[in-house]
């Protein structure tokens, strides 16, 4: 399968030349450092950008934070480590309950109610990653499946703690003084989310270039070898599905926010199912293409109900041909662009560059 | 333990409509290795065929053929021009596209019939039979799903044992480019594999619409109980999908009866990685560990 | 009469054969030799529409069949046996056999099916065993019985002396030569085994990195030393 973009950068810059070059370019040479820098100016821009639009938009772009951060997870488990997951939802309901369980009784700061969804939600990843670690392909994909299936019937059963098909009410934290008094609490979850992003993007993209990655990578391509190498395939495969897990789980935090709520409805199959869909469709194993499927989740559907809705049809008819153009595009996308969005990028930029290069 | 009994009556019942299922995931995974998870829209299509047409006053088994019918084409069209040009690029792209069209049908179904649940009505009654004084769990209609599928089973067993075109079947799934070296169409029997899994897969919709309503999306569960079912079989093999229906069926039912049906969905993931754990590629699936 | 010219095919980039010509006539056994990667089995899976070839010609008794879909080119009557066997381990020994002929109409399959378990006797008792069963040279057996099944004008074999104990490959090689003779064939014979092949071919052609290097009967390469030394290796 695809290299990561990550890993695909060449590990040899780190020569005595490159010490001699410039300050900026010593850092930018520098993997960790760079990642940060990237995410950084990203972030500076995102603060930037939010000032220019309006209530609905920042509330839109806030929908993709989770889904960017849960896809991250997912492509790493399935694309560098060769896991399926259909579970994904269900994992990211561990960990939206976790926090709204934790606002709910507790007055815990919001920091470590997000990292305390990651946590209980990468334990069970944990769990799910000791049956993953025997099962391949299609079993692994029905299994996870089944919990996806099976997880959000638990909050109905339970309905005192969890709130039953209703479900229960999200506090959404309101934006600090430093902000100005203008700021909403829309815009500081925006925010807030950005930087969730980055600090998993770039924990993310350190991860694959490190030795765990190689050994990620070595087990999704060949288990015999990579067992008989010394590495333990089982313990890679855990440790693969715990720390996708801790992703997901910070997603269902975030997204819980968002919404303002939890219910089961949320976390149907159909949020499982999406997940998988939006990681191929973006570009399995790739970080870039969890940012592509993302954005495809949340503005596709949208511009689709937009179209929809101009035809003057009655309600149902125009919600329910919106999710048909969702349907046909996942399709027609399949079928166009086969290596995902982040590999018609990759090809684009490579025939770019071999377009420069023939001149010189 | 009369509820015992009728628990078990229930679930095989039950059992035989996710073998259904899983019979139809079974016959394209095994030829094309994609789990096509578009059965349960293309069941559900079937379905609403059939309502409408007996809404139009058709007799029942008229609407039930034709259901058959269009479930089969559904299938042979799906697979020769949607499936066939991404099968051969990867197994997860196959997948992506046939969650597309369980998307795009199930949607398409609510644009043309509405998203309100309806009845779908079953030819015999759905009253529990009466035998000495008490009244069982089963019905006239659950008698008619044992037949119906009993009939269809033999009737593959047939189709697959005794004939050629079963043979050229097997062949085609079995090792493509050796059945293609020997003169055997693959590509088609690909396309009437496809026909005949959705064809299964209809009539699962018919059996299982008057129990679970008729909506959209009505056979999402039934088709991941289906599918538990068919890997608890080990996925390439149809006896094992009928073995795996009825353990899912049963198993399901129990937990249903003592526990509290909205356990049932988190019994299938209890059951499923129970028999995982003791065989990871299911009941009787050998035929990976014969090959050398 | 099979019939091969200048034909090429490639794995992307990588030049797989060049311009191989080669003709095999009716009763003739002709052997295709070469150390690995040569091409042998390229040129087996390109003249059966496995690998699609990027030019050339080859035709049986004067039909062109090259880029013809590969469940044509069989029924055509060019029967490939793959190496490794192919037979399928899931169907008997039976279903194997009928599966040779199973789109042919005009033949009575009991009758051919008999005549298979003739030529190899071990068959006929496993007949409702399935193939993976059966061993190595039972295996090969069965693969080439299958192959007859559909009668054949042109035989393509891949390594069939592969993994087989040196008396069962002299017996495949010599009911091979009289296969051939009684029923008219045109063989090509790959093999990686030189000398067995050489034993019963009428010509041979030896390929290097996809060319052909050396075309000839199949006795003066046997006589030529040199030759054997620098491309057959004994």
């Amino acid at each position: 399968m695809q290299e990561s973009m990550v890993s695909a950068q060449p590990e040899k810059k780190e020569t005595p030349a490159v010490k001699r070059q410039s300050g900026m370019r010593r850092v930018l040479a520098q993997p960790l450092l760079r990642n940060l820098v990237v995410g950084l100016v990203a972030l500076v821009l995102f603060y930037l950008l939010i000032g220019h639009l309006g209530q609905y938009r920042i509330y839109q772009l806030s929908l993709v934070g989770p889904y960017v951060i849960a896809l991250v997870g997912l492509s790493v488990l399935t694309g560098q480590n060769g896991q399926i997951s259909l579970g994904h939802g269900a994992l990211m309901a561990i960990g939206a309950w976790t926090l709204t369980l934790l606002q709910l009784h507790t007055k815990t700061p919001l920091w470590m109610m997000l990292i305390a969804a990651a946590l209980v939600t990468m334990f069970f990843g944990a769990l799910l990653g000791l049956v993953a670690a025997r099962l391949r392909g299609p079993y692994l994909a029905g299994a996870t499946l089944a919990l996806a299936l099976g997880l959000p019937d638990i909050t109905t059963r339970y309905q005192s703690v969890f709130g039953g098909y209703q479900g229960l009410e999200v506090n959404q934290p309101n934006a600090p003084s430093f902000l100005g008094a203008a700021a909403t609490p829309t815009e500081w979850l925006a925010l807030i989310e950005m930087v969730c992003v980055v600090v998993v993007m770039v924990l993310f993209a350190n991860l694959l270039r490190s030795r765990v990655g190689r050994n990620f990578r070595a087990v999704r391509d060949d288990e015999i070898a990579t067992q008989v190498s010394g590495i333990s395939v089982p313990r890679t495969q855990v440790l693969a599905f715990a720390l996708s897990a801790a992703a997901a789980g910070l997603a269902g935090g975030l997204f819980a926010l968002v919404a303002g709520n939890v219910s089961p409805g949320g976390f149907s199959v159909v949020l499982s199912i999406s997940l998988l869909a939006a990681m191929v469709i973006g570009g399995t194993g790739t970080l870039a293409g969890a940012v592509w499927g993302a954005l495809i989740m949340v503005y596709v559907p949208e511009w689709a109900t937009t179209l929809t809705q101009k035809l003057n049809l009655n309600q149902a008819v125009s919600a329910n041909l919106a999710l048909a153009i969702y349907g046909f595009l996942l399709v027609a996308i399949i079928m166009i662009a086969p290596v995902g969005i982040q590999g018609l990028v990759r090809v684009a930029i490579f025939k770019l560059k071999s377009l420069r290069k023939e001149p010189g | 333990m009369r509820n015992f009994w009728n628990f078990l009556l229930i679930g095989v019942s039950n059992g035989l409509v996710y073998a259904l299922v899983a019979l139809g995931i079974v016959l394209i995974y095994r030829s094309t290795r994609v789990i096509n998870f578009a059965l349960a829209a293309m069941a559900m299509f079937s379905t609403y065929i059939a309502a409408s047409l007996v809404d139009r006053n058709a007799p029942y088994f008229v609407a039930f053929v034709a259901a058959m019918v269009f479930g089969f084409l559904l299938g042979a069209v799906t697979e020769r021009f949607v499936m066939r040009p991404v099968e051969s690029k990867s197994p997860l792209n196959a997948v992506i596209v046939a969650i597309g069209m369980l998307i795009f049908l199930e949607a398409m179904a609510g644009v043309i019939w509405g998203a309100k649940l309806r009845n779908f009505p079953s030819y015999f009654s759905l009253i529990g039979l009466k035998i000495g004084g008490t009244r069982l769990a089963i019905s006239n209609f659950d008698l008619f799903i044992v037949t119906v599928v009993v009939v269809l089973l033999l009737a593959l067993l047939v189709l697959f044992r005794y004939t050629k075109l079963g043979l050229m079947m097997r062949a085609s799934a079995f090792a493509p480019e050796v059945a293609r070296l020997l003169g055997v169409r693959v590509g088609r029997m690909l396309t009437l594999g496809w026909g005949l899994a959705c064809a299964a897969g209809a009539v699962a919709g018919l059996l299982a619409a008057p129990k679970v309503f008729l909506f959209p999306n009505n056979m999402d569960a039934v088709l991941i109980f289906g599918f538990t079912a068919a890997i608890i079989g080990g996925l390439d093999s149809p006896v094992g999908a009928l073995v795996g229906g009825l353990i899912t069926g049963v198993a399901l039912s129990f937990i249903g009866g003592y526990l509290g049906s909205d356990l049932e969905t988190v019994g299938a993931f209890v059951i499923l990685v129970v028999v995982l754990m003791a065989r990871p590629e299911g009941i009787f699936s050998s035929i990976s560990a014969r090959r050398v | 009469m099979l019939t091969v010219e200048n034909l090429s095919a490639s794995y992307g980039p990588v030049r797989a054969l060049s311009e191989v010509s080669l003709a095999v006539e009716r009763s003739h056994i002709t052997a295709v030799l070469g150390a690995n990667g040569a091409g042998k089995t390229t040129l087996l899976r390109t003249l059966t529409g496995l690998v699609p070839p990027t030019s050339g010609k080859a035709s049986l008794d004067g039909v062109d069949f090259l880029h013809r879909p590969v469940e044509e080119i069989a029924r055509l009557g060019v029967s490939h046996v793959p190496e490794g066997r192919g037979v399928i381990q899931e169907l008997t020994v039976e279903e194997n056999l009928r599966l040779g002929a199973i789109w042919k109409r005009d033949i009575d399959v009991q009758a051919k099916m008999a005549w298979v378990y003739e030529l190899f006797e071990p068959l006929k008792p496993r007949a409702s065993k399935p193939a993976f069963t059966l061993s190595g040279g039972e295996r090969q057996m069965l693969a080439v019985g299958r192959a007859l099944m559909a009668e054949p004008k042109a035989l393509l074999l891949d390594e069939p002396s592969l993994g087989l104990a040196p008396l069962v490959v002299a017996s495949i090689m010599s009911l091979l030569r009289r296969l051939c003779d009684e029923q008219g064939l045109s063989v090509l014979l790959v093999e990686q085994n030189a000398r067995s092949a050489l034993s019963v071919a009428d010509d041979a052609v030896v390929l290097s990195l996809g060319r052909v290097v050396v075309s000839d009967a199949a006795e003066k390469i046997r006589g030529d030393e040199e030759l054997r030394h620098h491309y057959l290796g004994f």
